[in-house]
């Protein structure tokens, strides 16, 4: 085939679209790097043939605010929390952001870690370059995505009910009211306690929590609930939000109590 | 993108606004699965903030559909248990004035150029592209001769090129 005929353009064509197999593939991605008529020709298509993928942008249907302030929130908190760890030098960030006391920035940090592993790749990440420092680069984002699987295997069983968590979370109208170590949320007629860097129970012990109904002179009990192993819990309430004046939480024996038996970790009016 | 690399959450933020419907879409077109779509979109991003480097110049809205069209070929791959080198990586895309000039692109447009192509050209550009097929399986797929797929896709995106052209000079 002669390099600049007819079927040797089209297969440049081809090419560019990411349609040529490995067979063809390589023998044309060889002559455009050396060959600029080619190139050129490369370029002007593969522009183009990138373009294509706007067709797909999602509508409003397709995506919808709620689903895409969920999947912003993960990202951002993900984000957020890496930008703001020190970077001492051959220490990944996120990795340390992964190891610190804010549990929530963890925890959606190290699901996102697995992602993050599985898709960073030598053929991405060199997708413009080929020179020596990029290949460190490479090197180096590919050494820090392997540590960041490594850091959050176990995270990814706990991503879906984190993924449901922060829909209730990010829900137009939801209402959040900070409590000491977190905050309690009413959404869609749900409430949700969710705190951090809550000790284990003694032994014998329960966290318990508590719903005043409005007008009510008493406390009823609601859940009983134990953290994680990293502090985390997040429980949502089994009675509706409506009607309910104030939630509490307090430590009780193991199976919980018709009434508090000791002083209440917090009392949080929902107002 | 250069604040991006100094770490900047704003100006990441800034670009996750105005490119996630289109991480998504793709994502969502070629994976047919809402859920993984989602998944594919942090994926996509987390790797724009953890390795920005891999975006030189051009067309950033060009550079993160190609990622994200290959990473949900791969995905795809990995579901079929499929050899990954089917297809083959392609070369670095230097940057050029069209890219910036393209950058200025809405979906819109595109569509709108897409659809003027007939449909003989079109079909097979949307199939490499979404469906991750070499064009030997469009041939097949679309029961045309190889060598008539193959000046198809060529002609196809020289008449998309001179659309989009058209559209960004108004």
């Amino acid at each position: 085939m002669n390099r600049h005929d007819d079927a040797f353009s089209e297969s440049i064509a081809v090419f560019a679209l990411g349609a040529l197999p490995e067979s063809e593939a390589s023998a044309v991605a060889a002559h455009v790097r050396t060959c600029a008529e080619c190139r050129a020709e490369y370029d002007d298509l593969r522009g183009v043939a990138d373009l294509v993928g706007y067709q797909a942008e999602s509508s409003r249907s397709e995506l919808d605010e709620l689903a895409a302030a969920r999947m912003k929130l993960r990202i951002m908190r993900v984000v957020r929390a890496d930008a703001e760890a020190p970077a001492p030098a051959g220490i990944p960030t996120v990795e340390r952001v992964a190891a610190s006391k804010r549990p929530w920035f963890a925890y959606g940090l190290a699901a996102a870690a697995v992602l993050v592993a599985a898709f960073v790749s030598v053929d991405d990440v060199g997708l413009r370059s080929h020179d020596a420092s990029q290949t460190q680069n490479v090197a180096t984002a590919n050494d820090r995505a392997a540590q960041l699987a490594a850091a959050s295997a176990a995270a990814e069983t706990q991503r879906r009910s984190l993924e449901r968590e922060l829909a209730l979370v990010v829900a137009p109208g939801s209402k959040h009211f900070a409590v000491p170590r977190g905050e309690v949320i009413e959404s869609n007629g749900r409430l949700v306690i969710a705190l951090t860097g809550v000790a284990a129970p003694p032994n014998g012990k329960t966290y318990q929590a508590w719903t005043l109904a409005r007008g009510a002179k008493s406390v009823a009990p609601s859940i009983t609930f134990a953290p994680d192993a990293s502090g985390r819990a997040v429980v949502e309430l089994p009675e509706s939000a409506a009607g309910i004046a104030a939630v509490a939480v307090s430590v009780e024996p193991a199976g919980g109590s018709k009434a508090p038996t000791s002083k209440a970790d917090f009392v949080r009016a929902l107002t | 993108m250069a604040r991006v690399r100094e770490r900047d959450v704003a100006a990441f933020e800034s670009i996750y606004d105005g490119y996630h419907r289109l991480v998504h879409g793709i994502a969502l077109k070629m994976l047919q699965d809402a859920m993984a779509a989602e998944d594919l979109t942090q994926a996509v991003f987390l790797k724009v903030w953890s390795s920005p480097e891999a975006f030189d110049s051009g067309n950033f809205g060009a550079w993160i559909a190609r990622v994200t069209r290959n990473r949900s070929l791969d995905m795809l791959r990995s579901r079929a248990l499929r050899v990954e080198s089917d297809i083959s990586a392609d070369i670095p895309l230097e940057g050029s004035l069209d890219d910036m000039v393209f950058a200025t692109l809405d979906a819109e447009s595109v569509r709108t150029a897409l659809a003027s192509l007939p449909d003989d050209q079109r079909k097979p550009i949307e199939l490499g592209f979404f469906g991750g097929v070499t064009h030997e399986e469009i041939a097949r797929r679309t029961a045309t001769p190889l060598g008539t797929v193959k000046t198809r896709i060529r002609a196809g995106l020289r008449k998309l090129r001179l659309q989009l052209e058209t559209s960004v000079v108004g």
